[in-house]
Order: structure tokens, then sequence, then C-alpha cells
């Protein structure tokens, strides 16, 4: 029997494929792909069974004994939250830095934990720890900078160390020293005063670049020099970058997409605000103003964002939020903020903020920003699939995930279970 | 809240209500009695130590002395039979005619027991069996058997049906106590009813010597008046040793065991029935090293920083502490049944192996040093047999100084870790120059409390009972700058309650109802974060709550109780100002409250020769709201806010039973509660477990007793027991997958020892004792291992 049947083209030409031959072929086809290796990566995930994109959401839980960090892999952004199916990772004090593919917790005491997602089912799992606490490394030290699959860094400006580690076998490659950056005078008295310190290091390229929390918050006391931590990861070398143009600052500075980062001085000031029992911002040693820190690790000379010349409403800045083109939307606390019942403005952990407006980085031109005033507070949280996620934090009720779908426009995707923070969003491949 | 000026209003009416009953009191008459006083004797007319001399068909009872004297105050007129037993010999039992306001003489002689036939059963009612037939919800522990072994008051609590210790530790550890689910300071602590700091005995209740206790009274949700105090989930008073008639008398201790552990205990007390002065006093010195092994994690260079597991000793845990104390008295005086002064020094230092849940490097240099001194007096008065008052008042200095100055960091081999780190301490990096602070607290408390019997079926109690704390502190690391621990916070507390009891002519009905009234203020200029900025402000709590306890008795075999507490607690000071630590005060927290219910039955053997058993059961609720939750603010700095409610339904039962002539005895007790999340707005998980404490838990012992082996005053007792806790999670039990969830495990322990005890002019015991004879790996809290296998050997001394 010749089992075949013919294909023509316009022209009506055509050939005869014979169909046994063509079984044949395909069955080999597919026993060639169900025998190939998962490490494929050139194969198409619809052939391997792996799923094609994945996220991972950080949720924190606190009770009267614990405050516990959970993490869960997901498809898709979900609608709602499975509380009982998340997987522990760790306790209070922990940090939570999705790479590629896993999730590396620093518990704050020396132990990076590497808990991997099986890209075929998305099941978490413990895949290796480094503990690195003889080094002396401990505490909160800030956010794992991960460059590749095979390269990440660690790194505690208080006592000068930088881990270099692979994360995909979760080995140690290099400890690098340098002299922290410690001023005279940053540390003066008060023993307690925490806040000096890098915690949000972001990969610019080649270059791990960090600010420098400083000040003494009680009085404004501090050098007036902005410092940018800059490490080159080519080189392994650190440069701490200042700028005198700003009185103190701190570190909730942000990344523009074209790598610009903008820097903020007037938490000091905010501080004041709020030891000053009339709230009269005019009061301020300092005025707020926002730096430019560039993609190739230095300051911005020609920028430089005075609030006060924008808008006296402006004058203490909160944080920068985010940019989106060239608008940048500022969290801020207008002059002569009330208490609020409770006795003070309350800061809250994620830096709730109540009132915002968009300063265009061309025109230094600002607007109201109105489009989160229904939330109490937020705060940008992650991203996937090129979407921007913000944590909103109504007055009461659970957390809520909002997506970022224009600079004014926002959409409600998740609300959290009650008792759960959404404390991170982020594209795990 | 309400103002000053209603505040003042409350307590002005307080005042004037206990003056007014004061008035009324003093009027009313005096019901007849008599006294009965004697020694006993043996046939050789040697006196009979420890003897009991018991009021037949009443729960009255005493013992006698070293030299074999007794005395019983207020025994109604009329014929009464008094039975008189002590192992060995045979009891009697005697009639006395009691005439008002005179004292009838006794000396009895009793016969040794000859023969196995003829072995005592004791006859007298102890002070457990009197507590635990009263309408209270109450589980007494008499410690005359304990004191002679080795474990600690921790241990010996654990023991009890409903509850749970959880130790982070060896002796000195940290500890947490559960009763009935409720925990932490909604159980309030007492010693002979004054609260626990003001009694120098310990910081820590696990921490005071047995020795030095008779009794251990444990009230499950209602607490009676009389205590003066708010409690939430209840309340344990330790009852210590008093002197014991003419003579001097006295007790000494001595402990020695693993891990370095050593405890002293002394006690003396003399009387003069002349003069009416007495003298009691009693000291103690605890000391151990801890250094018993633990698994733990390490890496460094030489292991590429993966972790391996190793065994090794702790290293910087050493507890030490030691105190007197000495009252004076007069007793037996025309304006005084009795005034007393006493005064009291405790010292206490305690290092710190590490973070609370043993993670990172272990703490090298961190300890904790303790004082606490001050002075109780007490004063009490009968006016007739139907009125009496006692007033106590006491001042208290309590001190606590944390030092973190090492300036070096180890691992857990102990050995020092060489890294460039221009830091001191090593608690927080964040603190770079260590920490010196100490917390002064300045207490005062006072307690007025009447009691008005109307007749022999009802009467009254009065309580009013103010407090005062003022703390302060500072940093001593701190020169020029800020100091954040300058705290200056008052808490002002003022706890009344007014109680009526009624008992029914057969003494099978007893009724006790009472209504409790708050009132705090506070007065505080705190730090409220780590920028040294202040809060300074005032706060008003006013509050009240009430409850029954009843009692029936149907018969000697069974009765059964039903009690109930609408209950309060009052924010401590540490939650309304914080802890100078990790811990931000919230001045603004309102009370806790809870419904508290009990209903107990109880079932016991006909009194026999052969055998004898008895059961408990208790079944009990704790529907509690605005429970007072730690939140942490960041990852530093945590603090307390009204934001859970919960509801605990359970049930403990408890047996006991006497073999072969009560040489053979067993105790067993378990207990089971489900204690779940009722708070249906903000904290979120609704019906779950509340995390981290234990839910069920038994304990079972057992014991023989050899009686007369090498004289007719010894015995030796062969003596177990072990303890079962289930594995609870950490956290809520709904939350995250199980097979990740940090959980503690079950445990199962053994302990088994043998005592060797003589009886005679002196009351002396050697005893042997193993504990966690498996060498079970032990946890209490996640993470933190509790001491292996442990030996113990004690000797005690009694006269």
């Amino acid at each position: 029997m010749d089992l075949h049947f013919t294909l023509t083209n316009r022209k009506g030409t055509g050939f005869k494929v014979k169909l046994v031959p063509m079984i044949m072929l395909a069955f080999s086809t597919m026993l060639f792909i169900g025998c190939s290796t998962d490490d494929d990566d050139d194969m198409d995930p619809d052939l391997t069974g792996e799923i094609e994109s994945a996220v991972t959401i950080v949720y924190r839980i606190i009770d009267s004994n614990s405050d516990t960090w959970f993490i869960e892999a997901y498809e898709d952004i979900p609608n709602e939250v499975d509380i009982a199916t998340v997987t522990e990772v760790g306790q209070r004090g922990s940090t939570v830095n999705p790479i590629d593919g896993a999730v590396l917790v620093w518990n704050g005491e020396g132990l990076i934990t590497k808990w991997a997602v099986d890209r075929t089912n998305l099941d978490i799992f413990q895949d290796g720890t480094i503990d690195i606490a003889e080094l002396g490394v401990e505490g909160d030290i800030g956010t794992i900078v991960s460059k590749s699959t095979t390269e990440a860094y660690l790194m505690d400006n208080k006592i000068g160390v930088i881990v270099k580690f692979n994360p995909e076998v979760m080995e140690v490659l290099e400890v690098i020293t340098y002299t922290p950056y410690n001023p005279v005078g940053w540390f003066p008295n008060d023993p307690n005063e925490p806040f000096v310190n890098t915690f949000q290091h972001r990969l610019n390229g080649d270059l791990i670049i960090a600010p420098f929390l400083t000040g003494d918050f009680n009085d404004a006391t501090a050098p007036y020099e902005a410092i940018m931590f800059v490490f080159n990861t080519l080189t392994n070398e650190v440069q701490f970058v200042t700028d005198d143009r700003i009185a103190t600052g701190n570190d909730r500075f942000i990344t523009a997409p074209n790598g610009n980062m903008y820097y903020p001085n007037s938490w000091a000031a905010g501080l004041l605000t709020e030891n000053n029992p009339n709230h009269d911002v005019s009061q301020m040693p300092s005025t707020s103003t926002i730096l430019r820190f560039l993609p190739n690790g230095t300051w911005d000379q020609d920028f430089i964002l005075e609030m006060n010349d924008i808008d006296p409403g402006m004058l203490t800045i909160w944080r920068p939020q985010f940019v989106v083109g060239n608008e940048m939307v500022v969290s801020y606390w207008p002059p002569n903020t009330p208490l609020d019942p409770e006795g003070g403005i309350s800061l809250g952990i994620f830096g709730q903020t109540r009132v915002a407006a968009t300063i265009n980085l061309e025109t230094f031109e600002s607007r109201p920003f109105t489009a989160l005033d229904q939330y109490n507070g937020f705060n940008i949280i992650g991203e996937f699939d090129g979407k921007t996620y913000i944590g909103a934090f109504p007055a009461e009720g659970p957390g809520i995930l909002v997506r970022q779908d224009g600079i004014d426009i926002y959409t409600e995707v998740l609300t959290s279970a009650e008792g759960v923070q959404l404390r991170q969003v982020a594209q795990l491949w | 809240m309400i103002k000053e000026n209603s505040s003042c209003k409350h307590a002005r009416e307080a005042i004037s209500m206990a003056f007014l009953f004061l008035t009324i009191v003093t009027l009313a008459q005096k019901q007849p009695s008599g006294t009965i006083e004697g020694n006993v004797l043996d046939q050789q007319n040697q006196p009979i130590p420890f003897a009991t001399v018991a009021l037949k068909g009443t729960t009255r009872g005493v013992f006698t002395d070293a030299k074999g004297k007794f005395k019983m105050p207020d025994v109604p007129i009329g014929t009464q039979t008094i039975q008189i037993s002590s192992s060995a010999f045979i009891p009697i039992e005697l009639q006395v005619n009691i005439k008002s306001n005179q004292t009838e003489k006794l000396s009895v002689k009793l016969e040794e027991a000859v023969s196995e036939l003829n072995e005592v059963t004791v006859v007298g009612e102890s002070e457990q069996v009197r507590l635990e037939k009263t309408a209270q919800a109450i589980s007494v522990v008499e410690l005359s058997t304990a004191k002679l072994k080795t474990p600690d008051l921790g241990e010996i609590l654990a023991r009890t049906e409903g509850v749970a210790i959880q130790r982070a530790g060896g002796l000195g550890s940290g500890t947490r106590l559960s009763l009935n689910g409720l925990t932490d300071d909604q159980v309030r602590i007492f010693v002979d009813a004054i609260p626990l700091e003001f009694s120098g005995r310990a910081l820590n209740i696990a921490n005071i010597s047995p020795n030095l206790i008779d009794r251990i009274e444990v009230y499950k949700g209602v607490v009676p008046a009389r205590f003066g105090s708010d409690a939430l989930g209840g309340a344990v008073n330790l009852v210590t040793s008093t002197p014991q008639g003419n003579d001097l008398n006295g007790m000494a201790s001595y402990q020695i065991g693993s891990f370095g552990t050593h405890r002293i205990a002394t006690y003396l007390g003399k009387s003069d029935e002349k003069t009416g002065f007495f003298v009691k006093g009693s000291g103690f010195y605890d000391f151990a090293r801890n250094d018993y092994e633990i698994q733990v994690q390490f890496a460094n260079a030489s292991t590429n920083f993966q972790q391996v597991e190793a065994t090794v000793p702790r290293f910087n845990d050493r507890f030490r502490q030691y105190g007197s104390n000495v009252t004076l008295g007069l007793q037996d005086k025309k304006w005084a049944d009795e005034i007393s002064l006493e005064f009291y020094f405790l010292e206490e230092d305690r290092q710190v192996q590490s973070n609370p849940v043993q993670t990172g490097l272990p703490y090298g240099g961190v300890e904790v040093f303790s004082k606490s001194h001050g002075l109780n007096l007490r004063y009490k008065k009968s006016l007739g047999d139907r009125f009496s008052a006692l007033v106590i008042g006491g001042f208290n200095r309590t001190q606590v100084n944390l030092q973190d100055l090492s300036t070096t960091l180890f691992n857990w081999f102990g050995e020092p870790v060489t890294i460039n780190r221009e830091i001191i301490g090593e608690i927080s990096r964040e603190i770079r120059n260590g920490i010196d602070r100490t917390i002064f607290d300045d207490n005062f408390f006072s307690r007025l409390m009447m009691e008005w019997s109307l007749n022999s079926r009802h009467s009254f109690e009065l309580v009013i009972a103010p407090t005062v704390v003022n703390r302060t502190g500072e940093n001593a690391v701190i020169e020029n700058g800020v100091d954040i621990f300058d705290t200056d916070a008052t808490l002002k507390t003022w706890v009344n309650g007014l109680t009526y009891k009624f008992l029914n002519k057969e003494n099978s009905f007893e009724n006790q109802f009472f209504v409790k009234s708050y009132f705090q203020k506070s007065e505080f200029t705190v730090p409220v974060g780590v920028r040294s900025v202040s809060l300074t402000g005032a706060d008003n709590i006013n509050d009240w709550g009430f409850g029954n306890v009843a009692r029936f008795t149907f018969n000697e075999q069974f009765s059964t109780k039903l009690s109930y507490e609408w209950s309060v607690r009052l924010p401590r000071t540490n939650e309304a100002f914080g802890d100078g630590q990790g811990i931000i005060g919230n001045p603004e927290l309102e009370p806790e409250r809870s419904h508290n219910l009990n209903l107990e039955l109880f079932l016991r053997s006909r009194e026999a020769q052969r055998y004898n058993w008895s059961l408990k059961l208790n079944g009990f609720v704790r529907a509690t709201d605005d429970l007072i939750f730690l939140i942490p603010q960041n990852d530093f700095f945590s603090t307390h806010e009204n934001v859970l409610s919960a509801t605990s339904v359970g049930a403990e039962i408890r047996g006991t039973a006497t073999l072969l002539k009560n040489r053979l005895s067993f105790d067993w007790n378990s207990t089971y509660f489900s204690f779940r999340n009722t708070s249906n707005e903000g904290i979120g998980f609704e019906g779950d477990r509340i995390p981290n404490r234990p839910y069920f838990f038994a304990n079972a012992s057992t014991n023989y007793r050899f009686t007369s082996p090498f004289s007719k005053y010894d015995e030796i007792h062969v003596f177990g027991n072990t303890r079962f806790v289930e594995s609870f999670f950490r956290t809520w039990e709904s939350a995250g997958n199980e097979n990740f969830k940090a959980s503690i495990p079950s445990q199962t322990t053994f302990n088994a020892g043998v005592t060797y005890k003589m009886s005679n002019k002196i009351q002396s015991s050697l005893t042997a004792e193993v504990q966690n004879l498996t060498n079970e790996m032990v946890f209490d809290f996640f993470g933190v291992q509790r001491p292996g296998r442990a030996f113990f050997v004690k000797l005690t001394g009694q006269f």
C-alpha cells in the first residue's frame, strides 16, 4: 500500500509525499524532544513543557510571635492569593531577592538560601545555601545584586566587604574587601542611629550603585555632601562619589528606564518637620532637592530640582516614586502638615504618602498626581512582563496590587488576604 | 478614657467606701472559738515531727514542728474530734471539748505500727486538698516532695494540668508560662500574694528555688479579688515557708549537677510566744554554666562557606543569682495580730548566648545584670471573729542593665572570628558603639484587705490596691548625644475588689460573687523610635469586671465547681513604655478583656487503706478581646497594639491513684485546648490556632515508696515521670505549605531518680536524678535547643 498525498503550488505543479516516512519522521522528532535535556535553552518552551514566563510574589505575615516571609511562583499575576500553598522562606530581618529562576533569601544573620523554582510546574524547592556569618556580614546589608545567572554580589559597607558568589551553584567566588566610608562626624555620639547605610543597590551596566543614607537626623548637622557607592564589577574597584550640593541624603532613590538615577535629600528635613511642634517647614535648615546620578557613575552637575522653585508646597520631599517617560511622580509632605490623631505623621513601613505630584523632567513644571489618591499610600514593588506593579495600601483592609498601564492609568489586579502584606513582585524568567 | 477629675472622683469613692466598710464592721460581734495546742510523742516520749493534727469533719489541719508541738487556733466551741497521724505510727482520734476563748492542751502518744497491716493512712487533709475543695478554680501543687527532688520550679509548674512552660535554655533562661492558652503578662505571678517583682525571690518564676516554696496555687482564669490585681488568664501564687512553732526551725538544701549547676537554698525561722516576736529569713545562690551540647550549623572559608553540622557546648550562657530576705515581726499583740517588715535583695547576672532563634553567630560577650531590692510591710488585725483587716505595702527598685560591648565576634566553637570590624557589640551592627543600657523601675504597691463575716454563712471581702511604677533609663555609652533610652514614665494602677461569700449550713454549697474595678493612669516622656523623637502625654483607663465561683459537694466522693470572670488585663510597663530595646512603647493601649468560664467535676474514692484514686475534669472557655499584639514596625522595632480577638475552648484532666497501701502512686494529667483567632478584621487568619504555643500536652509520674528500709524513720522513693508536648507551628497554621513551615517538634521526655529520706528530729534526704533520660533533642521555641541528658544530686535537711 502506498499511502501518500500530493502537495501542489499555485501553478498546479506538485509532488507526492509518502505518509509512512513522514509519520516515522514525526515520531523521531517527538522522541528527540522527549529525550532532550532541560537545559537546552534554545528549545521552544511549548515543546519542553517549560512554562514560558513566571512571576514571584513575596508575602509577609505578622503575628504576635513572628514576622514571616513567604514566596509563591505564578505563570501570571493571580486573581487571588491562596496563602495555604505559599512557601515560608524567612523570618523578620530577611531580605528577599528574586533572580533568574530563583529567589535568594538573606536571613540577616549571614545565611543566603536559594529557593529555586521548577520551570515546568512552578514548584519551589531549596537549592543550596551560603553562610558568610564568619565574615562579619550580618544585619540589614541591603539587596543582593545579580549580574547574571552565575554572578551575584552582596555588599556590606559597614565593614567593607563584598561577597561575589555564583547563585547557580551557591558557591562563594571571591571576597573583596575595601575601606568603608565612615567620615568623621557621621557616627558621632548617638550609638543608636542606624541610618548610615546603603540599602538599595542597583546594577547599572557593569556598575553596582547605591546611595548612602546619611546625616544626623536630630539637627541636620551632617556633612553637606551626597554620597554614591559605585562598585565596578569588572575591576573590583569601589568609589565613593560625592556631591556637595545637598545637605542630607537618603536611600529612597529611583532608577529611570534610561538608567538615570534620582536622589532626594530631604528626609531629614521631614523628620525635623515631625519634631517641630508647629510643623512649619520654612524653619528647616535645608531645602528639598533632587539630584541626578548618571549610569556612568557620576553626578549630573547640570541637573538639580529645587522643590521650592517648582512649588513651595512641595518643600519637603518624601521620595521620588517612579519615572515614566519624561515625568517623575514624587510624594511629599506639604507645609504645615497637621498631626494625625495618633500623635504624629505616620511614616509607615512602606513610606506611605497621601500627597503626590508629577514633575516634567524637562520643563520642571508640576501638576497634581491624584490617580492613586484613594489609597492611604503606595509604593512600587516590582515589574513583570514590562509592566510596573504598585503596592497600594488603603487606610483599612488588605493591600492591593495595582498595575500601571500609564502614568495616570492604574488597574487593580490583586487584593491580598487579610493580614497578608504584598511586598514584592518580580519576574522569575 | 476619662478625664483626670473623674479618676480622682473614682479614687475618693473607693476610699470612702473602704472607711464606711471599716466603720460598719467594727460594730460586728465576735463568734466564740477556742484553741488546741500540745505535742505528739512516741512511746519513748520522743517528739514526732511532721505529724498531722486534723479537725475531723472539716478541712482544717496542722503539722507538728520538729519538737512535736502543734497549735490550732479558731476551733469552734463544743466537742470536736481530733485525728492525729504520722508515718510509721498508728493514727488515733481524740474527743476534745472546746470552750470559748480557752486553750485546750493535749499531750498525745502514738503507738508505732508493728506490721505493714498497721501502716498509716494520713487522715488529715493537706492544704492542697483544702484549697482544691474551695469554690475557686484552682490547682494546687504541694512541694513537700518536689522540693526534695532536682527539677526547678519551671519544670514543676510544667507538670501541672493546664500549665505549659516554654524555656529558651537551661536554668535562668527565658521562660514563658501559659495557662489554658493565655500567656506572658496575661497571667499574673505572686509570691505570698505579693506581685513577683516585689518579692525579691527571683525575676523569673522558673528561677525561684523550690526549696523556699511550700505550695503553688494556680488560679485558672478566675482570680480572687483579694489579690488586688488585674489578670486575663489567671494567676500563680507561690506560698513560701513559714516558721513552725516557737522553736528554731529551718531548712537547707544543696544541689549539684550537670552543666556546672549549683543551687543552694536556706531558710531559718524562730518565734517567741511570750513576746510575740518572730524572725524568719531565707537565702539562695544559684549558678549554672549551661554549657550543654547543642547541634549547630557553622560555615567559614575552610568549608567554602557551606554549612556543616556540628555538636558544640554552649559557652556564653552562664546564669548566677543570689539573694536574701529577712522578716522581723510581732504577733498576737492587742494592737496587731501580726505586724512585720521584710527586707530583701536579689542580684542576677545572665549571659546571653544567641539571638532568640539561635541563628547567625553566637554572642560571646552579651550579658544582662539585674538587681532588685526593697521592703514590704504587713499589718494584720482582727476585731473579734468577724472582722479582720490586712494591710500590705512595699517599695521596690529593680534595675536591669544590658551590656553588649564586645569588640570581637565569636563562632559556635567559642573562637574569636578575626575580621576587620570597627563596630562594638554583637547584637546589632546597626548600633556601632555597643549597648550599656540600664532600665530603672521604682515600684510602689499597697493593698488594704478587709474581711467581714456576718455569720458563719455570709461574709464580705474588700480589697483596695494601688500600684505605682516609675521607669527611667539611660545608656552609658552615650557621651554627648541624645539618649533615646532616657525614658521617664509613670504608670499608676488602682484595682479594687469586693467579694460576697456564702456557705450553706451543710458546707455542701459555697458561692462567691465579686466585682473589680480597674483604673490606670500613665504619664510619659518616651522615645517613639530610633530618631530621638519623644512622645509626651498622659492617658487614663477606667474599667471594671466581675465574676462568680460556686462549688457544690454532693458527697465526699463527688463535687463540682462552676466559675466565671469577666476579666481585664491592663497594659504593662513594657507595653506602655517600651523596653528600651526593640519594643517601642504605646501609651494609648486599651486593656485586654476576656470571658473566662470553668466547669469542674471531681471524683474520688472512699478513703481506704489499700488504694485510693481521684479524678478531676475541668472544661474551660476563654473568650478574649482586644488582645495586645506585638506588631513589627520595621526590621528592628515593634510596638504593641490592641488587634486580636481569640477564643480558647479546652479541657484538662488529672488523675491520681495510690496502690499497695499508698506505697505506689500514679499521677497523670493531660491538657488540650483549641485557642483560635476570632478576629474578623485587621489581622486576618480568622479561625486559625493562635501560633507558637503548645496546645496539647500531658504528664505522667509514678513513685514507689519503700518504708523503713533501714530504720522506722526512713523511706526510699523511686520515681519517674514523663512529659509529652504536641508539635505546633510558629506562625499561623493556614499560612504556607506545611512542608516548609517552621514548627516546634513534638517532645517526649523522661526523668527518673531515687530519694532516700529520713524523718527523725531532722528530716533529711538525698536524691539522685537524671533528667531527659533518653537525651532527646528538645525544643520549646523554634531553633533553640534545650538541655539534653543531665544528672543531679540534691541534699536537703529540715528541722
